[in-house]
């Protein structure tokens, strides 16, 4: 995790919005933070490389434009698989 | 020790091992000079979970595919078409790498797109296009589209399956195979270790080529040109896998293996037809045509809401509970209530008869007694193989009836069947003879376990050990 983090660390971007999160999920994170012996500064930034994982994770499943997905799609229909 | 792995996508081992063993010389030789048996595929027997399954030694509730297809996640019917980065656990050419040795890929399902790897890769057919990267290194791909005369020649499968003619299917599986095995040996020429390649054509001609040989068949047809159809496509590949064994090391381990089997198949049994009569699956609206579970969907015609439970699959049914929490409108709380409705549907299910009130194999898996692994929430809650993969499934409504004595989506030959073939062949005879209760995970741990690598923790076992 570390690794990870440490590339992603400059990835962050500089414009901040506020995003309203339950008080308990909060404390669970700032709890994670203080216990993460520094690898996380702060929650914000623990909120943030989550997120990000995620998000990419959820992007690497989707390897296919809708096109491409459409034409194998076709294929194995023609073929009765879907 | 080299390896040498031969996939024969859905070679069915009550053909090639007992009706057809003396007309494949190749298979019955490396059969008599090694080991063989009848193996165990994964649940489903589809492509695409059983081969990932084989080469990373993981069932595959630790890497989430059940079909070539899979929800988007957030939704019921959003279908996504399954690549190689949602594989997470290592495959076989992953850990060989790390080894230092080197591999060759080539046509094996669910390497699109092709990974980096210690060796070259050329993805397989879900693969979208001549335009796409299939190959790795990149470089790679425009010597193989020399070798098969250019991108217009390159085939990736076959296409238009079901409005072709037998007999122009026939010529072009021929060819397909042709095709592939022009680009194996060419790439058997470089610097490898371990080689592993699959070959689709027999699948492809199972669905459609079946009813010309098996007089058991309810559509059996007697075409004197098509009767040895299948059984020509078989032997074409054990020709060709005999030429490739003759330019290979003596000390090569051979292994030729099949992800799952082919059977009969009679008719389909429209699951969603019965999770509606029976009120697991609401609708707001009949449809007044016959519709695939994500156009009804996407006209709005499911009462999710109300809805209990709902099947996808086209030729094993796979149903999903619509769980509180993990569907998007999930009304089934976790527990007991979740227990209940899946027994009633299990019970359901097992009842199915055909439709002359004939009895039905039926064989009914919970996800808990198939899968195991970090990815148990993806995959399905109840699996059927309607009189044990006799009879296809049918996610489409709109039959008035249960079943699909006229199959909506044209030939529909054969079903998968529960085993595939293994044989495999090494220089130092290890193990030799019939082999029992293999399973498809056992095979990375075996050809890892030959090349002096203990592979642990996964759910395969190596059968020398």
């Amino acid at each position: 995790m570390s690794d990870t983090f440490a590339k992603n660390r400059c990835l962050v971007m500089s414009e901040k919005i506020a995003v309203k999160i339950s008080k308990e999920l909060y404390e669970k994170a700032k709890k994670f933070v203080e216990e993460s012996g520094g690898e996380f500064k702060n929650v914000e930034e623990f909120i943030e490389f989550v997120l990000k994982e995620v998000l990419e994770e959820e992007g690497e499943q989707s390897v296919y434009t809708p096109e491409e997905e459409e034409e194998i799609k076709k294929r194995l229909r023609a073929l009765g698989y879907i | 020790m080299k390896v040498f792995i031969l996939g024969i996508d859905s070679a069915e081992p009550e053909l090639v091992f007992n009706a057809w063993r003396n007309e494949l010389p190749t298979l019955s030789h490396l059969m008599e000079e090694g080991a063989w048996g009848k193996i165990a595929s994964t649940v489903p027997p589809i492509t695409c979970p059983a081969w990932p399954a084989a080469f990373s030694g993981y069932n595959p509730g630790h890497f989430g595919l059940y079909d070539l297809r899979y929800r988007k996640p957030g939704t019921y019917t959003d279908f996504g078409i399954v690549n190689s980065k949602m594989v997470k656990v290592p495959r076989l050419w992953k850990i060989l790498s790390k080894y230092g040795k080197k591999c060759g890929v080539i046509f094996v399902p669910v390497t699109y797109p092709p990974e980096e790897i210690n060796g070259f890769m050329v993805s397989s057919f879900l693969t979208p296009t001549v335009k796409s990267p299939f190959t790795y290194p990149t470089s790679l791909k425009d010597e193989i589209l020399k070798v098969v005369g250019g991108a217009n020649n390159y085939i990736i499968d076959v296409y238009d399956y079901r409005r072709k003619d037998p007999r122009q299917l026939y010529r072009e599986l021929v060819q397909k195979t042709e095709h592939d095995f022009k680009i194996i040996n060419h790439l058997l020429r470089k610097d490898w270790d371990v080689f592993i390649t699959v070959i689709m054509s027999i699948d492809r001609a199972q669905h459609t080529l079946w009813k010309y040989f098996d007089k058991e068949h309810p559509r059996y047809v007697e075409d004197p040109e098509l009767k040895d159809g299948l059984l020509n496509l078989h032997k074409q590949i054990d020709e060709k896998l005999g030429e490739v064994l003759e330019k290979l090391p003596k000390d090569t381990l051979v292994i030729v293996m099949s992800d799952h089997g082919a059977k009969r198949m009679y008719y389909r049994i429209n699951v969603n037809e019965i999770l509606y009569r029976e009120g697991f699956l609401k609708l707001k609206e009949y449809p007044n045509k016959v519709m695939g579970l994500n156009t009804l969907d996407s006209k709005g015609l499911i009462d999710w809401d109300r809805t209990y439970a709902f099947a996808l699959g086209a030729y094993i049914a796979q149903i999903f509970i619509n769980v509180k929490g993990r569907e998007p409108k999930g009304i089934v709380k976790p527990g007991e209530e979740y227990e209940s409705i899946r027994e009633q549907i299990a019970d359901l299910m097992k009842k199915i008869k055909g439709p002359n009130g004939e009895s039905l194999d039926n064989r009914v898996y919970l996800k808990e007694q198939v899968y195991k692994g970090e990815m148990l929430d993806v995959m399905p809650d109840v699996t059927v193989y309607f009189d044990n993969l006799h009879y296809g499934a049918n996610e489409a409504l709109g039959f008035n009836s249960i079943y699909s004595l006229e199959t909506a989506r044209g030939p529909d030959d054969s079903n998968h069947g529960e085993y595939g073939i293994f044989i495999i062949k090494d220089p130092e005879e290890r193990i030799k003879g019939e082999l029992r209760n293999i399973k498809l995970e056992d095979t990375t741990p075996t050809v890892l376990d030959y090349l002096g690598i203990k592979l642990s923790g996964v759910d395969g076992k190596s059968l020398l050990s």
